[in-house]
């Protein structure tokens, strides 16, 4: 496990493909530690169980609970936490107003970039 | 020439002889020589006698009886001279002959001495015998009589002297017969050598006289030939070997300009011809040396003053002994040859212009009827061709009903050699009928006759205008007669010409009535004046009839009529008369009057109801135009909502289809995300546990990665075009609106358009919406793209300038009509076929770039392209 300054970064990625959840923890098994949920339900609840999570990347569109919504619950437990949203959308008002309130630190684009995932979450870190 | 130095050699005073032949007048001066040697001689005889006989004692002083002889011969030999100079040389010579004898003998015989010395005197007989052929003209008798005399007074001296001589006899007798011999021998040489001379003078006179002859006649025939020559209308010449001209005729200066001088100075043969011709003539004429060339050939000749004109050259070589010396010819003017042979040609093709385009058909027969020739018109007319025609052939294109007549006519004026003139039928292969007028007339040559030449005219039409001609008369005929009213024809002095049988059956004037003056039926007294008044008026007017005449009219019966009528001019056999047609109306009439009265009232209604219909009908028109305004404007609006309710369904789709395209952008997305993260764990993968492979396959994950690039790049552009109007307004990249904007149009372009970007390197951000400005650039470059109908160019350039940006699109394209360039940017215009475009996009194109506050304008040409400029405020 590599540690960036020192201390392990810990990234739960919360998609509603199980085949995005599996590539995303495949690419960056060896850089962060990954955890994986399928939905903002059993995500929340891993946050709960884990107040170690560092950083988390949302899919925007999924059953029940959408990114935001997600996010929103998430910080409510870990003010702070850094979140991000990945989506195959444009960005779209929502994410714009969250992105304006603070809410998410900035949005990821489906097919998704490693090289920009990885400086934004450096960038966090240092 | 001779003869003029022969006259000049003769003295002056022997000019009596100037005409005497060449002989008499040698003989002439040489006796006139001898003469004068004479006179000398006896000058000096009697001086030299003189001197002796006074100084000689034996006379003692002058002895007269002596001195007289050669004084007295000295006289003859004057008279002889004088003789000579009278002409009279004949007399002179034997005058001086028998001086000379009488002389001798009177010296033999009167002589003082013994006559023995005396004896040899004789000898000068002989001698001037001797001269007698060189003095006499006839000398035959002369020498007889002359050697004749002197023997005879030989004999008498010697009988005379016989005594005194006292010789022996036969010396004597030698003497006389020597002396005899001697003259009879001098008398006949004498005579012979005159003989001689005179006949071989004779021969030699005849022989000049007779070449003189030949000569003038040669001289003679030579002034003929060249006078008969110079009369000759052509030109006649002569040339050396080299062809210099030696001889031309006088028709030669005439005909081609040159003077005497001209020709003395040398001229050629082959400059009296054109230059262009001279080889050709040069060829003919070095062949003709050789005996080869032809004769008669046509050249252009050549004036001293440059005029040309056509000649025929009959030439040959001149021959001396077998060697050509020369050659000599005629040129003969052909222009006239020529201008009468076009001539001839003219009238021929004349004629034949004329018989091949008559508009009547020709032809021309021999005496027996025998057809030689018809012209095209002819075989026309009778269907039958020229070969057809021929002979007796042209029989069969007459109709069989009229063969027999047409037969019998011919026979007829044939036999007396007239000119016919008859109508006939030809029935045609094709079964159709032409009626024809056959004009024949007599061909007679010098009084022979050759047989017909003639026209053959169709007739076809007029026979069927006379036909129906009769029809219509017959017609006619039926219609007056059936017709109800009266028909008359009347002259001008008021005598009926005719009339159809109404006349007699309304008034009963009979046929015998109508050329009466006074008759029982007659126009009412009252009206008379005012019918002959309208007639007047028609007769001094153009006017062809009468308005319509009503009178009153009395019949055979006295009873009054009413009748109405026209009356019209006509011309009736050839006069100008008058046509009345009439009609019985006194029924009418009655009725007429009836009716007048209720109609006067009537009218006043009609008027009243009239006037009230007006007004009413004027409200109706005002409110009609106003409902027609109205209609108009609602159809305008009605239009104008239609044109309203497309766009607003038009927008609608676009607006469903932006939605559909940004869902679907986002479910692609997804699969993409799968490709993208695969390959790069796949990539992690290889650098863990296979990273020999990886030189292998790193091109081979580059492929993958640069299809989900550019298939992201795809699913963006479709995005951002569809994003919404709600959106608020945003920075937007002109730039990267074309770009996103190609890209969605790169299946359209790829491999047959090429895009040529002149980027502007300065900040091109508008603010705006950026899915309407895409919409606006899409539609742009879809025009483009669609007029480009094969391959082509679209250009695209961005400048910015004073606080705008000019994005300028343009085509290699089809262009756009001109007619329709003000109309491009409205709703609903298109030029594409039905179904292919709905004429929206670039009406929308303009409306968004009005709301961004920017222009659009294009400027095109047919078949050469088009550019659109669209101008937007930076930053506005």
């Amino acid at each position: 496990m590599p540690e960036k300054m020192g201390s392990v970064v810990n990234v739960l990625y919360v998609d509603d493909e199980p085949l995005n959840l599996f590539l995303f923890s495949s690419v960056f098994k060896n850089i962060y530690n990954v955890m994986t949920a399928e939905s903002g339900f059993t995500a929340l609840d891993m946050i709960v169980k884990n107040k170690s999570i560092n950083v988390v990347i949302a899919d925007m569109k999924m059953p029940g609970m959408n990114g935001i919504e997600f996010i929103e619950k998430a910080r409510e437990m870990i003010p702070g936490l850094d979140c991000f949203i990945m989506t195959g959308y444009d960005v779209t008002p929502e994410i714009q107003k969250s992105i304006d309130d603070g809410l998410v630190k900035r949005y990821f684009r489906k097919p998704m970039d490693k090289s920009e995932i990885i400086s934004s979450i450096d960038a966090l870190i240092t | 020439m001779k003869q003029a130095d022969q006259s000049r050699t003769l003295p002056r005073y022997l000019i009596a002889y100037e005409k005497a032949d060449f002989a008499t007048q040698q003989k002439i001066r040489f006796f006139n020589r001898l003469c004068q040697v004479m006179l000398v001689l006896l000058l000096l005889i009697m001086t030299y006698t003189g001197i002796i006989q006074v100084s000689s004692p034996d006379y003692g002083g002058l002895f007269l009886p002596v001195l007289l002889t050669p004084a007295a011969m000295f006289l003859i030999v004057l008279l002889s001279i004088y003789l000579l100079r009278r002409g009279q040389f004949i007399v002179a010579t034997h005058l001086l002959l028998l001086l000379s004898f009488a002389a001798v003998w009177s010296v033999m015989f009167l002589d003082r001495a013994s006559p023995l010395p005396r004896l040899d005197t004789v000898v000068i007989i002989p001698a001037i015998i001797t001269m007698l052929p060189l003095i006499v003209r006839r000398a035959g008798l002369s020498f007889i009589i002359y050697t004749g005399i002197n023997i005879l007074l030989l004999v008498l001296f010697l009988l005379l002297n016989y005594n005194q001589l006292d010789l022996p006899r036969t010396y004597l007798a030698d003497y006389f017969s020597d002396t005899t011999i001697a003259l009879i021998f001098t008398g006949i040489v004498g005579y012979n050598i005159y003989i001689i001379n005179a006949r071989s003078l004779e021969r030699t006179v005849q022989d000049i006289k007779e070449r003189h002859e030949a000569e003038i006649a040669l001289k003679e025939s030579e002034k003929k030939y060249s006078e008969t020559l110079d009369l000759l209308p052509q030109t006649v010449f002569e040339a050396d070997i080299t062809g210099r001209l030696l001889y031309v005729n006088r028709r030669a200066f005439e005909t081609f300009g040159y003077s005497r001088e001209d020709f003395s100075r040398g001229l050629y043969m082959l400059e009296m011809i054109v230059e262009d011709e001279r080889i050709t003539a040069a060829e003919n004429i070095s062949k003709l040396a050789r005996n080869k060339g032809k004769t008669g050939m046509t050249y252009t000749a050549l004036r001293k003053d440059g005029s040309t004109f056509p000649v025929q050259v009959y030439s040959g070589a001149i021959t001396n002994n077998g060697e050509i010396t020369g050659f000599r010819g005629i040129i003969v003017d052909i222009t006239q040859k020529i201008e009468s042979e076009k001539a001839l040609i003219a009238s021929q093709q004349l004629f034949q212009t004329l018989a091949q385009n008559s508009p009547v058909g020709i032809f021309r027969t021999r005496p027996d009827g025998f057809t030689t020739y018809v012209n095209p018109k002819w075989t026309e007319l009778a269907g039958l061709s020229a070969e057809e025609a021929a002979g007796e052939g042209w029989l069969k294109a007459v109709h069989p009903d009229d063969r027999n007549t047409l037969g019998a006519v011919w026979t007829g004026h044939s036999a007396r050699r007239e000119s016919s003139n008859v109508d006939y039928r030809f029935l045609r292969p094709d079964g159709s009928i032409v009626w024809v007028l056959g004009n024949a007339v007599p061909e007679i040559v010098e009084g022979e006759f050759n047989g017909y030449v003639g026209t053959i005219t169709d007739i076809t039409e007029i026979k069927q205008t006379q036909k129906e001609l009769r029809e219509s008369e017959e017609r006619y005929r039926t219609i007056i007669n059936a017709f109800p009213d009266i028909i008359m024809i009347s002259d001008l002095k008021g005598n009926i010409l005719f009339a159809n049988e109404h006349l007699k059956r309304l008034t009963g004037l009979a046929e015998e009535d109508y050329f009466k003056t006074e008759r029982k039926a007659h126009i009412h007294p009252d009206d008379i004046q005012f019918v002959t008044g309208e007639i007047k008026d028609l007769l001094n007017s153009e006017k062809e009839c009468t308005g319509v005449i009503e009178n009153r009219f009395i019949d055979t019966g006295g009873r009054m009529h009413w009748f109405s009528g026209t009356i019209s001019k006509i011309i009736y056999d050839g006069q100008v008369a008058l046509q009345t047609i009439s009609r019985d109306i006194t029924e009418r009439k009655s009725i007429e009057e009836e009716l007048d009265r209720h109609r006067t009232h009537l009218e006043a209604m009609v008027r009243e109801r009239t006037e009230e219909l007006r007004e009413t009908n004027n409200a109706l028109i005002a409110s009609n135009r106003k409902l027609m305004e109205q209609h108009e404007k609602l159809e305008k609006t009605l239009t104008e909502l239609k044109q309203a309710q497309q766009q607003l369904i038009h927008s609608e789709k676009m607006a469903s289809l932006g939605i559909l395209a940004a869902g679907v952008a986002h479910e692609i997305n997804n699969p993409l995300n799968f490709i993208q993260a695969g390959i790069l764990g796949l990539e992690t993968y290889f650098h863990d546990n296979l990273e020999s492979h990886i030189p292998e396959v790193t091109p081979l994950m580059n492929g993958v990665k640069e299809g989900v690039k550019r298939s992201a790049q795809i699913v963006t552009s479709l995005s951002r075009y569809s994003r919404q109007d709600l959106l608020p307004l945003t920075r937007c990249n002109i730039h990267e609106i074309i770009d996103n904007c190609l890209i969605m149009l790169q299946s359209e372009t790829k491999a047959r358009i090429e895009i040529k970007k002149n980027y502007s390197e300065d900040v091109t951000e508008v603010y705006g919406n950026e899915g309407e400005l895409h919409q606006a650039m899409l539609n742009i470059l879809v025009n483009a793209i669609q007029a480009i109908g094969k391959e082509g160019m679209i250009t695209i350039s961005t400048r910015v300038a004073q606080g705008t940006i000019e994005i300028s699109v343009s085509d290699s394209g089809c262009g756009i009509d001109e007619q329709h360039l003000g109309r491009i940017f409205d709703p609903f215009f298109t030029t594409k076929e039905p179904g292919l475009g709905t004429g929206l996009g670039l009406s929308i194109t303009y409306n968004i770039i009005m709301k961004h506050n920017g222009s659009v304008t294009c400027r095109s040409k047919k078949s050469e392209g088009s550019e659109f400029i669209i101008n937007l405020p930076l930053n506005a």
